[in-house]
């Protein structure tokens, strides 16, 4: 005997994919048929066996394939350039693109500029673009991200802070607060620190007009109130679970404005892993108090070095004429500031000054960012 | 345990270790569904690779709008379908020949609790024997509601299929893996006797 019923209505029914009316005739129906009754026990029976099956761990080797792939396509958009797609890559792709003059793509070209006159060199030196030099990381926006590939080898990280200044989410309080943060400071060019910020909140709130320190204020060698440090720490910590404890100690150093400089992660039985970190300097202490909540500690060293004497000598030498870095500087009007960027005319200071600022530079990077390794194990 | 938001907006800005980090935590889901999508290993590690290749890519255009785990099914199931289309009337190969020598695969819960238990080992594996077994026009549709919770409309949007095709489409698959399956699993008695029950 067959029964009238469209039997993958009973299929709809189990998924319950029917509408009221037309379960209900499949309810009527089913009450009066058994073969139906016995074939909707059947695929319940089937249903329930599938919605059980566990899912199943891809092989050995799916991570790290997919790693690989992951970097190599970040690197393939990164010798690209940022025309690649529009993804995490893309940011990254800028992040490590050449130092194309990114001023010249960069909308709010007068406020950068502007930004960087006030700030003296590292940005001064924006202004003439830089040749393929060391200091791709000029091409950093405010979105700069620090990813496994995104090393940090690349100095000139001051000039990318000159940016984030513009960004006030971007700045952490050891770049805001210090009074020889975003290369501030700088014999002959920028004043003192307060000026310097100031300058910047003006710009940042369109205030360009405001009549600017850049060239009015008489070199005055930043004299530190307090040791410069440098600070570096390792830290191990034994985990239970080394996932977690990953995931745990990814976000503790991103709530202290920290950046993962370098990472890795094996899953073996004897696995651990590594985390290269960048942190603000005034953030250290913060995040090692914090870290050491994921897990029982198994070491810990901070080394601080004082650099002062470093910074003094590094000031004394750019203060001497020669190494001027006001030379071929436009003269600073302040009435036409809002206009386009400053025609630059003269000669560029010389390379032994460049070389001389950018030690100092990475000096000041190495003060107001602590360097941090972090390790897991079970 | 870090909020899965978090992982997501640390991977949307660009760093690897946090996808790496969330990928950790539906690698197996996304591996099995292109297991069973395509039926056989070599194009599921392919698949699955690709597909969080692309979800990587595409992350910074993911708003939330749904989970994050649905977001992540619907770009596996489009690439895997994507990559069966391309090959046409080429052949996947259709049954997993389990080689009875080689090591049980590894199943994402390896702790035996009660509910595994009764699913015994063999059980699973004729069960996804079965499943690799069916042709791709039911295996498809059978997967993405069975396996993955798609509802029909789901369904028919993701592989192109009209509603009632999809939907005619799951009963004739079930009706197979039952067919191929009752001679293994069902129980002894005769299920035509038993009185029949409403489930689902």
């Amino acid at each position: 005997m067959t029964c009238e019923l469209d039997r993958s209505q009973l299929s709809a029914y189990v998924d319950q994919e029917l509408t009221a009316d037309q379960r209900a005739a499949v309810e009527a129906h089913l009450a009066t048929c058994s073969e139906c009754r016995a074939e909707l026990a059947g695929l319940g029976w089937l249903v329930q066996k599938l919605r059980a099956l566990p899912e199943i761990e891809p092989p050995d080797g799916f991570s790290e394939a997919l790693r690989r792939r992951l970097l190599a396509e970040a690197d393939a958009a990164g010798s690209d350039g940022p025309g690649g797609a529009p993804g995490p890559v893309a940011v990254r792709a800028a992040t490590l693109a050449a130092p194309v003059a990114w001023w010249r793509r960069t909308a709010p070209v007068a406020a950068a500029a502007v930004v960087a006159l006030a700030v003296g060199f590292g940005s001064a030196w924006a202004l003439w673009g830089p040749g393929p030099g060391p200091n791709a990381a000029m091409a950093r926006g405010p979105q700069r991200t620090s990813t496994l590939q995104a090393q940090q080898g690349t100095p000139g990280g001051k000039t990318a802070k000159t940016m984030n200044a513009a960004s006030p989410e971007q700045a952490t309080p050891s770049q805001s607060s210090s009074p020889d943060g975003s290369g501030a400071g700088v014999a002959g060019s920028g004043g003192d620190a307060a000026t310097t910020l100031g300058t910047m909140a003006d710009v940042h709130q369109g205030n360009v007009g405001t009549p600017m320190a850049a060239s009015t204020v008489a070199p005055v060698p930043p004299v530190p109130e307090r040791p410069r440090l440098v600070r570096s720490g390792r830290v191990d910590l034994q985990v239970t679970s080394l996932a977690a404890a990953y995931t745990q100690a990814l976000q503790l150093i991103a709530l202290n404005g920290g950046e993962v400089v370098q990472g890795s992660y094996t899953k073996d039985e004897a696995g651990g892993a590594n985390l290269d970190v960048r942190v603000p300097a005034d953030r250290l202490d913060s995040l090692l108090a914090s870290l050491t909540g994921i897990g029982s500690l198994r070491s810990l060293d901070v080394e601080s070095t004082d650099v002062s004497a470093q910074l003094r000598a590094l000031d004394q030498r750019l203060s001497q004429p020669e190494n001027s870095l006001e030379k071929g500087l436009p003269s600073v009007d302040t009435g036409s500031m809002s206009g386009d960027v400053p025609v630059m005319s003269g000669t560029p200071p010389s390379d032994a000054a460049f070389k001389l600022q950018a030690q100092r530079d990475d000096l000041i990077e190495q003060v107001n960012w602590a360097s941090l390794t972090i390790s897991l194990s079970r | 345990m870090v909020h899965e938001d978090d992982l997501i907006r640390l991977a949307q800005q660009g760093q690897v270790a946090a996808f790496e980090a969330l990928v950790e935590r539906h690698q197996a889901r996304v591996y099995s569904l292109a297991l069973r999508l395509t039926g056989n290993r070599d194009d599921a590690f392919d698949m699955a690779q690709e597909a969080l290749l692309k979800a990587f890519l595409s992350l910074p255009a993911f708003r939330g709008q749904s989970s994050f785990s649905t977001w992540l099914h619907r770009i596996t199931t489009n690439v895997c379908l994507d990559e069966m289309r391309k090959r046409g009337r080429r052949p996947l190969l259709a049954v997993e020949r389990e080689d009875e020598d080689a090591p049980p695969r590894a199943y994402a819960d390896p702790s035996p609790g009660p509910e595994a238990e009764a699913m015994r080992r063999e059980e699973r594996r004729a069960i996804e024997r079965a499943i690799a077994a069916l042709t791709e026009e039911f295996r498809v549709p059978l997967v993405l509601r069975d396996l993955q919770g798609f509802s029909y409309e789901e369904i028919a949007e993701l592989t192109g299929l009209p509603l009632g095709t999809v939907k005619s489409r799951i009963h004739r698959a079930r009706l197979q893996l039952r067919d191929r399956l009752a001679p293994e699993l069902f129980p002894a008695r005769d299920v035509s006797a038993e009185e029949g029950g409403r489930r689902g």
